[in-house]
């Protein structure tokens, strides 16, 4: 049998517990708002996730896309200072012949 | 050895912010039109013999100056992206790849000192160009 204090005692943890937990639920219901709702009303957790696997996917495929762009300006210019170097040493050759 | 260079360069073209740029622009188009206006015959000279034989010294001042007053109003006013810049974008490239174009023709062996002029040539093309290269990207993504 527990006695009066020790029930006094007990009594004021479930308070606390009872307390902590109605904290933790205004917390959740705080953060479930940031989430949009799905056709049943409720947070749409997955689709949030969903979502961030898309916008991660979206990124790759954009950042491929502009590295694949920059090879490409890379080369052009490449190709173009290659070509206007042959042309002018064509013409040191030229003048070097004559 | 260019595997390395093209991730940190695809950033710096692609993801930078292009403010300065046309900033820069804006004052080399200043320039030019003090330049072309300051008294004595610019256009005697061989560099801008097409040039002269396109229009002449004023009328040049004039493109100069009102391209110049023009960047430097999309840059004060902080649009980049609306459809004025977008079509000054298109002038801007087409203007500085003609003069490049008209000097070089002008002058063999072609002159060193233009060296900026092609850097303002590239650059004012890549602010023209490098939404349409996005926007093909961003579509890509999309899919």
């Amino acid at each position: 049998m527990l006695t009066a204090e020790e029930k006094d005692e007990l009594l004021g943890s479930v308070r606390d517990i009872k307390k902590r937990q109605n904290e933790m639920y205004g917390e959740l219901r705080t953060m479930t708002k940031a989430f949009p709702k799905n056709d049943l009303g409720d947070p749409d957790f997955d689709g949030h996730r969903k979502d961030h696997i898309h916008r991660r996917e979206y990124d790759t495929v954009l950042d491929e896309y502009k590295v694949d762009a920059t090879k490409k300006i890379i080369w052009a210019i490449i190709t173009l200072v290659g070509v206007l170097l042959a042309s002018g040493f064509s013409e040191y050759l030229k003048r070097a012949i004559s | 050895m260019l595997e390395k260079v093209y991730g940190p360069l695809s950033r710096a073209i692609f993801d930078s912010d292009m403010t300065a740029i046309r900033l820069t622009l804006s004052i080399a188009e200043m320039c030019w039109g003090v330049m072309l206006l300051w008294p004595g015959d610019t256009f005697a000279r061989t560099t801008y013999t097409i040039m002269g034989a396109v229009t002449g010294e004023y009328t040049w001042a004039a493109v100069f100056f009102l391209t110049a007053i023009f960047q430097f109003s999309i840059v004060v006013q902080d649009d980049y992206h609306g459809k004025v810049a977008r079509y000054f974008a298109a002038w801007n490239a087409w203007l500085w790849g003609f003069v490049v174009v008209l000097i070089v023709l002008s002058l063999h062996p072609p002159p060193a000192a233009i060296g900026g002029e092609i850097a303002l040539m590239c650059a004012a093309i890549w602010i023209w160009a490098r939404p349409f290269i996005i926007a093909e990207g961003l579509q890509r993504a999309n899919r």
